[in-house]
């Protein structure tokens, strides 16, 4: 009777009965009674709590056990659904846009709706910078015109430059009018930024301004602005089409021929050329922007130049345009 | 209970319910003892409800292959012990119970002692024990849990504990005394 019951023995005392013995000493030795009855009580509170609990939670009645198993009600707290649904949401939306910052994304994206980049080119005004304009000017100097920067472009012209300024008590700056980013350079003296003369010197032109041309601009054309050709602005570009310009329209049109190395190699797909359609409607400055290789682009080439446009326009005057074309090579 | 059909004649045991009244009174006398242990198992009103139905639904249907080996009241816990198996290995089902129940019991159980205590200290003393013995439960492991709730709340023997969950009497034997000694320990803890 000196050593207590072991923990197995409290166990089974507790599961199903145990040995005579065991049961004996439970009864004599106070500890071990203690300890079972502390247990016993404890399990019966347990026994007791649960089924106060479950009875109390019960209501339902047993008859509709024959209606088969009932939906699923929806449990669960509302704010916990709002967050989630909030959290579920903000998620999705994240992936939306870390979707759409990969490239492959974007790129689909871009294949598959064309029709949502509308060309606006045909709606735009005009833009100085690429449908062309120059100016021209002089004084009727013995030589060319020198080099220098050109004056400040202004959107109004009131003075023309001249190489040697005049001394006046009012300064009025010179301009020439042009897009502020016409091209320049650094010089202390006005002048005309092609030229190659370094000697101080209008030009051989008329109507003020500097160089060979007439009206008050710098450059051989005519106009307030820069460069060859007329009205103002920065010329000696040529146009594109757009803006109050016409597209030249194909009228004569020889097919490319299919180099012998791109036909034994089943090669396809399409040259993109840049030519500029001139005033006669002939291509010129052929030049390829996207190649194919295998002699396709020479071929695209010597095709396109034999073309003939009906030139762009620009109010009623056929100018220069500047023109994309599409060689495609298929094999039938 | 006129909408329900008799699905056939019982087997020549006797024991099974050919009538529709007879299984009424099996579930009269069934269903506290099934929901109670479910509701203890799974620790949710909703999920015991529906699987309190589940089980005597299936009981009804298969009360022909019923053969009397067992007790009625064996008999239909083991239905609800492989109910509550299947619930609890459907994984979707833990994902989003633990994603809504994360780690706290749903219930405290130390609200539903009985209020005869003979003193205010003795009412907080048996809170606590209740307390530790659900807070041990929610930890054992399915079999121990299902044992010791076979034995100590529903205060079947050791026989009807065996033929309920498929175990031999010695496996039930050595779940309840693992189960027993984490309650114990728990207690001493709280003592």
């Amino acid at each position: 009777m000196n050593t207590h019951l072991s923990a197995l023995q409290i166990s089974e005392c507790l599961i199903d009965g145990s040995e005579p013995f065991v049961e004996q000493h439970a009864r004599e030795c106070d500890d071990c009674r203690a300890e079972l009855e502390f247990l016993g009580d404890s399990l019966s509170r347990f026994r007791g709590a649960l089924g106060r609990w479950s009875s109390h939670v019960d209501g339902a009645e047993y008859q509709i056990v024959f209606r088969g198993t009932p939906a699923r009600h929806v449990h669960g707290s509302w704010r916990l659904a709002g967050v989630s649904s909030l959290a579920a949401h903000a998620m999705l939306l994240a992936a939306v846009f870390v979707l759409g910052t990969f490239h492959p994304v974007q790129s689909l994206v871009k294949q598959r709706f064309t029709e949502l980049i509308v060309d606006l080119r045909p709606y735009l005004a005009e833009n100085k910078r690429h449908s062309g304009g120059g100016g021209g000017g002089g004084a009727r100097q013995v030589l060319d015109a020198s080099k220098g920067k050109l004056p400040k472009p202004e959107p109004r012209h009131f003075n023309p430059p001249r190489v040697d300024p005049v001394e006046a008590k009012l300064q009025m700056p010179p301009s020439i009018i042009a897009p502020p980013d016409v091209p320049n350079l650094q010089a202390n003296n006005f002048g005309d930024p092609l030229s190659k003369l370094g000697i101080p010197s209008n030009g051989t032109g008329l109507g003020g301004g500097i160089g060979s041309g007439a009206e008050g601009g710098v450059g051989p054309g005519h106009g307030v602005g820069a460069g060859p050709g007329s009205d103002a602005g920065f010329g000696g570009g040529v146009y594109t089409a757009g803006g109050g310009v016409s597209a030249p329209h194909l009228l004569f049109k020889v097919e490319p021929e299919y180099s012998e190395e791109a036909r034994k190699a089943k090669w396809q797909g399409t040259v993109l050329l840049s030519v500029i359609v001139d005033e006669m409607g002939r291509p010129n400055h052929v030049k390829v922007l996207r190649s194919l290789g295998l002699g396709l682009d020479q071929k695209a080439m010597d095709a396109v130049s034999q073309w003939r446009f009906k030139p762009g326009q620009k109010d009623g005057k056929a100018v220069p345009v500047i023109a994309t074309i599409e060689v495609n090579f298929r094999l039938l | 209970m006129g909408t329900v059909v008799t699905l056939g004649v019982a087997d020549a045991g006797g024991t099974g319910t050919d009538s529709s009244v007879e299984f009424d009174a099996l579930v009269q006398a069934y269903r506290p003892r099934v929901f109670r242990f479910l509701l203890a198992s799974l620790r949710d009103r909703e999920s015991a409800e529906n699987l309190t139905q589940d089980c005597f639904l299936r009981a009804y249907r298969a009360r022909d292959q019923f053969r009397g080996a067992s007790s009625q009241g064996t008999w239909l816990m083991q239905i609800a012990i492989n109910l509550v198996r299947k619930h609890e290995s459907s994984s979707r089902l833990k994902f989003w119970r633990r994603a809504l129940h994360p780690g706290v019991h749903p219930e405290d159980l130390g609200d539903w002692i009985s209020d005869r205590q003979v003193t205010p200290e003795a009412a907080i003393v048996a809170k606590e024990q209740v307390r530790a013995i659900w807070s041990v439960v929610a930890q054992l492991s399915e079999r121990q849990r299902t044992v010791f709730l076979l034995r100590f709340v529903e205060e079947m023997d050791l026989l009807e504990i065996a033929g309920a969950t498929g175990m031999k009497e010695g496996t039930v034997k050595t779940h309840l005394f693992r189960a027993l000694q984490s309650v114990r320990a728990k207690l001493e803890v709280t003592k």
